[in-house]
Formats: structure tokens, C-alpha cells, sequence
């Protein structure tokens, strides 16, 4: 009885291939049925492409599958449970197609003096806002803002986000919500562009990297958020896209630094960091390896984009000094 | 490609599908299983598919070298599997050590610095590939089909971070024809089980906890500091199992049984108690090709006891990677089993047997959760003034309000508490759930796979291990 109970159980515990599949397929279409709703929206944030496209072909019917036999009603109710509500539509995107008229030309920044003086008691609020390039030097410009004991900054960053994919993320309506805290940051370091020399959506279509009416597009997409940040009186840090180790992709940083720079110019309140020379060898060039004060250091991350903690901690050092051109801060 | 991602479902799915439809047709099912290996291993970078090949023909011709009677190719494979895992891992180490050096005696030197891309997993196929040379030349294995070893060291499950596998534990398991037997059960068990660990509970002590800390320690107050530390502890566990759990589902649904590599590694009693817990692959391959020969090579008490520990453990810090805080993690640990191994003969030459409380366990395993905490500070920092920074600043700040997330606390004590509980506390419900059909378990996964999406962040973070 004992050994027939046992063969049994053997059974039971193992079978064949098919078997395999069996319960794996119908896992993985269950799984998927259930969360058809979360997985279009992944395709949708995907960049504009034919990986994009065909993602959104396939999930488009498994989501309308999932809500005709209401197995969508689960993940919502679970995304309710968990404060996790459908994000709202993207804010709309700022009025693109002409090029921002030169309003008027930055002048001088204003001079210490006419911004109040950070103390230990009320230090400075900076907050270091972008991608995933904002993950490593956003730490380090915390701790460099601690040391100096006059201003503390917070580090919120996004994977994958920025600017050309609203859809994704939404940085002009999550940056709203950080002005309207009872005490605003009064210095925003801003680090955008990583993810940005892709494809994006304006009223008027479709516009591809490289295109004149995607540099418009992005441009007032960039003037946009410069305008919101400002807009209270705060002070705008924007961090250039450093130096990469593909060619290809440094030419598309440099591209959008050059957007940077000329936008910033035309904002008042907004300085524009290079972090360009920063992370170039004596001949202008990429290297991992730069000299510092502890001898050659390891400046990038094996990706060729990313910073190491040497990096973070050079570019952060650089945004210091620039906050310290306009507030006093030892 | 990662596990946690839909690229690798559709793979899973698809090489599940070729292993049922090639069964009964060994020779093809292996053909397929390479090729799964280089959808998988190639979905990082083309580049890395002809690495893993000319490592399998190189290797592949040594062994059947060896086997011939030319046992002095052994050294040589074996030095030639370590050059190149040396050339990628430790070149720019090596060069700015050196330099670093020379100009702290006042010589300039600028040596030629190479950005050398570290290719995924280089570290685990190299100890694969020794040991396949090893057992080749001790016998336990015989020299294999250039498609067996191809098929070994690129099976997609382990290939990016293990487990380490043997090929004489490995290569049987290949199919020769007849019906193979799948715990299909324990397979969709562990891979729920890893997915959970992984995408929901790692992920959120990456982001919410351990970044912030690690990133920026001289910002946190010391109870932050201690919070933070042990998060991470509970963090390259789950993250580190968690990984290891997919891999050894994802085999098992094949057929193969992967080795285990955890085994509840914090509530050893012991630092040499941990290392039989914790990496257990890795540990055996320490031990028996490094750690045995070492010891072998002299009688003498200072070596066996205390070089030896300490001078395995340095090396097992460098495997790690390519940093003096990783050789700093060696050799705390390192020094901690040669103290153990002394206090353990000291007693025995005083008559003195080891006590076996349940006060002497628990004490045993807080010191030791302790010392392997003062590893993962080494381990998880960027360089060892960081390290500093944290381990000062424990001492600061105590009696000011905590500023971490409010589940931080439940989740760890979850997790070490998981580590107390006996196997049988919880053998009842994975029983249950491999008893029942391929309905019950495929809805069980498909309602385990909303939870999971539900409750994990967008997007998933690579695996820790995959640095390495």
C-alpha cells in the first residue's frame, strides 16, 4: 500500500516534455492575459521603431482578448489596492514647430548677493533631477552637498526616461509636483538626454532623430521645462551629456549639448554645465582612464556612457562650482 | 538576455517546445540546446558567442590531448583559461596598481590603458572549463563530444553566473534517446519562487534602500547605516538565489538537475559554515582546486591553518572582481576561517570538544551574520575609503529619528526568519503544489506571474552577479 502510494506520488512529480510545455504555456498565457493591459503599456513606452510596432501589434488583440473575458479586472483592482492607478495622460507637449524666438539673451546670471544666503539651519534645497547619468553623480553631488554643510540635496532619477518620450515618463508633470511642495527646491541640477536621440511623438507626427523637425520639437521641449523650473524663481543647473566611447553616439550627445547650451542661453536663472571636457583625454578624445589627484582612474562604467563613482564624483564637483557662482556656499 | 524579461519567456518557450518535439532525437536536442545557448548568451553582444566557441574547441582539443597521454597540457589549458580570464578582468587593475605604485616612488609611468570590455560571465566559464580539464586528467570524466562540451558550457541557464557546474554531474544528464522524466512541478516551483525573490523584493531594496545608502554614506545616520548594511545583506541574497532559483527551473524543465548553491547561507553558525551555505558551487570549486592541492603542498601547521584560509579567500575575493575591495572582502574572510580553524584546534588539543547549544548556535550565528556583514560593506563598496566612510559613520547619529521605508524592518526580519524555519516548515506546501496537475500548476503560475508584475518596479535591474 505504502510502495503504491509512493509510485504514485512519483507520478505525480515527474512526467514528460510535453508536460513541460503544457504547464508552461499555459502559465506564461494566463500571465500574460492578466497583465495584457501593464504589457501594452511597456510596448507602447518602447523607443518608436519596428521593435516598438510589433510589440504593440501583438499585445493590442491579447489586451482587447483580456478585457473581453474581464481578466483584466485583477491587475486593476491590484493596481488600485496598491496606490498604483493608471498614469494619467502625458502633460501635452509644450507648442513645438518654430524655433524659439531669442526672448532675450542671458545676462548675467544674478549675483550672489540677490539670493538669500543658505545656512545650516535652512540650507540650500537642490534637487538633481534625469536619467539613469544622474544616478551615480547625483549621489556624489549629495554627499559633496553634505560636506559642505550649507545645502542638502535629493536625488530623483528615472531609468530610460527624458524628454522625447512623455509617454514613458512624464518629467514636466513629476517635476510640477516638486514645485509645488510647500518648500520648493530653489536649485534644480538637471541631467536629461541619455535615452533622448530617439524617435518622437508631436502634433504633428512622427518626428525621427536627426530631423529639423525633431530639433524643433526638442527644443521647445527643453525650453519648456527650462520655463517651468524658472518660472518660481529657482536656479537651473543643466548638465551636458558627456563624452562617449561610440562615436556614433557622442556625435548625437554633442548635438543635443549644443541644444543645451543655446537654450540655456536664452533662459535667465539656467547655467549650462559642460560636462564635455570634463571626461576627455589631453587630445579632446574618450578615455576610460583619466588622470586625478590619486593617480589614473577608472572615470566610465564598462557601457562606455555610464559614470563611475571617480566620474560621478568629478562631475559633481563641477556642478558644485557652478552653484557656487550663484550662492554662497563655502 | 535576462531571465526576468519576455525575450527570455518566449526563449523558454520556445526551446521547451524543441525539447518536446526533438525527445526522441538526442543528437539534434543537443544541436537545438547550443543554439538556444547562443540566442541567450548572444542577446548581450554577438562578440560574446565567439568567445564562448573558441573557449569550447580549445578546451574541447586540451582534454582530448590529455586523455591521449600528453598530461603536461593539463598546466598549460589550465594557464590558458586564466591568461584570458586575467586579460579581460584584471588588465586595467593590473596597469593602474602598478602605476599607482612607480609614482608613489617617483617614477612616471604612463602604461598603456586599454578599455578591456569584461565579457558576461568570463569568470564562471572559466572555472568550468579548468574543471573540465582537471577531471579529464584525473579520469573522472572522459573527454567529450565537441558538441557535448559546446553544449555544457553554453547551456543558456548557467552560462552568465552558474551555478558552476561539473561536467561529470552535468554531461550524463544530456538525453541519449529515452524518456526523460521532468519534475515539471519543482521546476515552475523554483522558477516562481526566483521571479518573486528577483523582480519584487530585490528590485525594491535596490532602489529604495541599498542605492541611497551605498551611494552616499556620509549623508546617513548610523542606525541608517546598520539598516542599510543589513538590507544589502538580505539584497545579494535574494537577488544572488533568486537568479540561481531561475536557472535551476529553467534546467530542470529540461530535464537537468542544476546543483544547489544556497542553502539558508545566514543562519550559519560558522564563517566555514556560511561558505557551505552560501555559493555553494563555487565554494566546492575553491575547495577542491585550490584549497586540497594548496594544502597538500606542505605539513606545516602555519600553512595549512592559517596561509592557506587566507590566501584562498584572497584569491576568491579577486575572482570577484577586479578591485582592492573585493581583495579586502577575501580577506576578511580569509582571516576569519584561519581563526576558526586555530580556535578549533587549540580546543581539540585542550580536550575541549565544541559546545552545542542552542545559546552557543545563536551566538554563533549572530557573530557570523556580523563578520559577513563587514564582507558585503567591502563587497558593495566602490572603493575602501567608502567603505570607511560607512563603517565610521556607524557610529554616529544613533537616538535621531530613522528615515527608511517602513517595510524595511518586516522584510528583513522576513527574510532571515525564512533562513531559521527548518525545510519541513514549509515542504508541506511545495508538495501540494508539485502533486497537482499541469492545470492547476500552469493557473498557480500564470496568477503568480500577475502578482509578480504587479508588485515589481518598471523595468528590472541586471543581476548583481552578472558583474562578475
Amino acid at each position: 500500500m505504502h510502495q503504491k502510494r509512493a509510485a504514485k506520488h512519483r507520478r505525480h512529480r515527474t512526467s514528460g516534455r510535453g508536460q513541460a510545455l503544457l504547464t508552461v504555456s499555459l502559465g506564461l498565457a494566463l500571465g500574460t492575459l492578466l497583465n495584457a493591459q501593464a504589457m501594452l503599456a511597456t510596448a507602447e513606452s518602447l523607443e518608436l521603431g519596428r521593435e516598438r510596432d510589433l510589440a504593440v501589434a501583438v499585445m493590442e488583440p491579447v489586451a482587447d482578448l483580456s478585457h473581453v473575458l474581464r481578466l483584466d479586472v485583477p491587475r486593476r483592482e491590484l493596481d488600485e489596492l496598491l496606490g498604483r492607478e493608471a498614469e494619467p495622460a502625458p502633460s501635452p507637449a509644450p507648442a513645438p514647430v518654430t524655433t524659439p524666438e531669442p526672448v532675450r539673451t542671458a545676462g548675467p546670471s544674478p549675483s550672489p548677493s540677490a539670493l538669500r544666503v543658505p545656512t545650516g539651519r535652512d540650507p540650500l534645497r537642490i534637487a538633481v533631477v534625469g536619467d539613469s547619468m544622474a544616478q551615480v553623480s547625483g549621489q556624489s553631488l549629495v554627499r559633496l552637498a553634505d560636506e559642505v554643510g550649507v545645502a542638502r540635496a535629493e536625488l530623483d532619477f528615472r531609468f530610460s526616461s527624458g524628454l522625447t518620450r512623455p509617454d514613458f515618463f512624464d518629467w514636466p508633470r513629476h517635476l510640477a509636483t516638486l514645485l509645488e511642495r510647500s518648500r520648493p527646491p530653489e536649485a534644480f541640477v538637471v541631467f536629461f538626454g541619455a535615452n533622448d536621440a530617439q524617435g518622437m511623438e508631436t502634433p504633428e507626427g512622427v518626428a525621427r532623430y536627426g530631423s529639423p523637425a525633431w530639433d524643433r520639437a526638442y527644443r521647445a521641449r527643453v525650453a519648456a521645462v527650462m520655463a517651468q523650473l524658472t518660472a518660481g524663481g529657482a536656479r537651473v543647473y543643466w548638465v551636458g551629456q558627456p563624452v562617449a566611447r561610440s562615436r556614433d553616439y557622442s556625435e548625437r550627445m554633442a548635438h543635443l549639448d549644443e541644444i543645451y547650451r543655446t537654450e540655456a542661453t536664452r533662459h535667465p536663472g539656467v547655467r549650462y554645465v559642460d560636462s564635455w571636457p570634463l571626461f576627455v583625454d589631453e587630445d579632446g578624445h574618450y578615455s576610460a582612464y583619466l588622470e586625478t589627484g590619486d593617480g589614473l582612474t577608472l572615470m566610465r562604467q564598462a557601457d562606455g556612457i555610464h559614470l563611475s563613482r571617480a566620474g560621478g564624483d568629478r562631475l559633481a564637483a563641477a556642478v558644485l562650482d557652478a552653484l557656487r557662482l550663484d550662492w554662497r556656499l563655502p | 538576455m535576462l531571465f526576468p524579461t519576455p525575450a527570455y519567456a518566449v526563449l523558454l518557450l520556445a526551446v521547451l517546445l524543441a525539447s518536446w518535439l526533438l525527445s526522441s532525437r538526442p543528437r539534434a536536442w543537443r544541436v537545438m540546446l547550443l543554439l538556444a545557448g547562443a540566442v541567450f548568451y548572444g542577446w548581450f553582444s554577438p562578440r560574446l558567442v565567439l568567445l564562448l566557441a573558441v573557449s569550447a574547441v580549445a578546451n574541447w582539443a586540451v582534454a582530448h590531448g590529455i586523455a591521449r597521454g600528453h598530461r603536461r597540457l593539463l598546466p598549460l589549458g589550465v594557464a590558458a583559461n586564466l591568461a584570458v580570464l586575467a586579460w579581460f578582468k584584471y588588465y586595467g587593475f593590473f596597469v593602474t596598481s602598478v602605476a599607482d605604485a612607480l609614482t608613489g616612488l617617483g617614477i612616471g609611468l604612463h602604461p598603456p590603458l586599454l578599455e578591456v570590455v569584461l565579457p558576461l560571465g568570463i569568470s564562471f566559464l572559466t572555472f568550468q572549463a579548468i574543471s573540465y580539464l582537471v577531471e579529464v586528467r584525473r579520469e573522472i570524466t572522459p573527454p567529450s563530444s565537441l558538441l557535448d562540451v559546446g553544449v555544457w558550457l553554453s547551456f543558456f541557464p548557467t552560462v552568465t553566473a552558474g551555478p558552476i557546474t561539473r561536467p561529470s554531474e552535468l554531461l550524463p544528464q544530456l538525453p541519449d534517446g529515452t524518456r526523460v522524466r521532468v519534475p515539471v512541478g519543482e521546476g515552475t516551483w523554483l522558477l516562481a519562487r526566483g521571479l518573486a525573490k528577483k523582480v519584487v523584493l530585490a528590485s525594491w531594496l535596490l532602489t529604495e534602500v541599498t542605492d541611497p545608502v551605498f551611494g552616499a554614506p556620509a549623508v546617513h545616520s548610523g542606525p541608517e547605516l546598520l539598516l542599510g548594511v543589513y538590507a544589502y545583506a538580505a539584497l545579494i541574497y535574494l537577488d544572488f538565489s533568486g537568479y540561481t532559483d531561475l536557472a535551476r527551473g529553467s534546467a530542470l524543465l529540461l530535464g537537468i538537475r542544476l546543483p544547489e548553491n544556497f542553502r539558508a547561507p545566514y543562519a550559519a553558525t560558522s564563517v566555514h559554515d556560511f561558505w557551505d551555505r552560501w555559493h555553494m558551487t563555487l565554494s566546492r570549486w575553491l575547495r577542491d582546486f585550490l584549497f586540497t592541492p594548496l594544502a597538500k603542498r606542505s605539513r606545516a601547521h602555519w600553512w595549512r591553518s592559517v596561509a592557506v584560509p587566507v590566501l584562498v579567500m584572497l584569491l576568491a575575493g579577486l575572482w570577484h572582481g577586479a578591485a582592492w575591495t573585493f581583495v579586502a572582502f577575501g580577506a576578511v574572510h580569509g582571516v576569519a576561517l584561519a581563526w576558526e580553524r586555530l580556535r578549533r584546534e587549540h580546543r581539540r588539543a585542550a580536550g575541549r570538544p565544541r559546545r552545542d547549544t542552542v545559546a552557543s548556535r545563536a551566538v554563533g550565528r549572530l557573530v557570523t551574520f556580523h563578520v559577513v556583514c563587514l564582507g558585503w560593506v567591502l563587497f558593495a563598496s566602490e572603493s575602501l575609503q567608502q567603505a570607511w566612510v560607512l563603517l565610521r559613520g556607524l557610529g554616529s547619529g544613533w537616538g535621531v529619528s530613522l528615515d527608511v521605508p517602513a517595510l524595511l524592518a518586516p522584510l528583513l526580519l522576513a527574510v532571515l526568519v525564512a533562513q531559521l524555519l527548518p525545510e519541513r516548515a514549509t515542504a508541506w506546501s511545495r508538495a501540494a503544489y508539485r502533486r497537482s496537475g499541469p492545470l492547476l500548476q500552469g493557473a498557480a503560475l500564470g496568477v503568480a506571474l500577475l502578482l509578480l508584475d504587479a508588485l515589481g518596479p518598471e523595468g528590472v535591474a541586471p543581476f548583481l552577479y552578472y558583474r562578475f
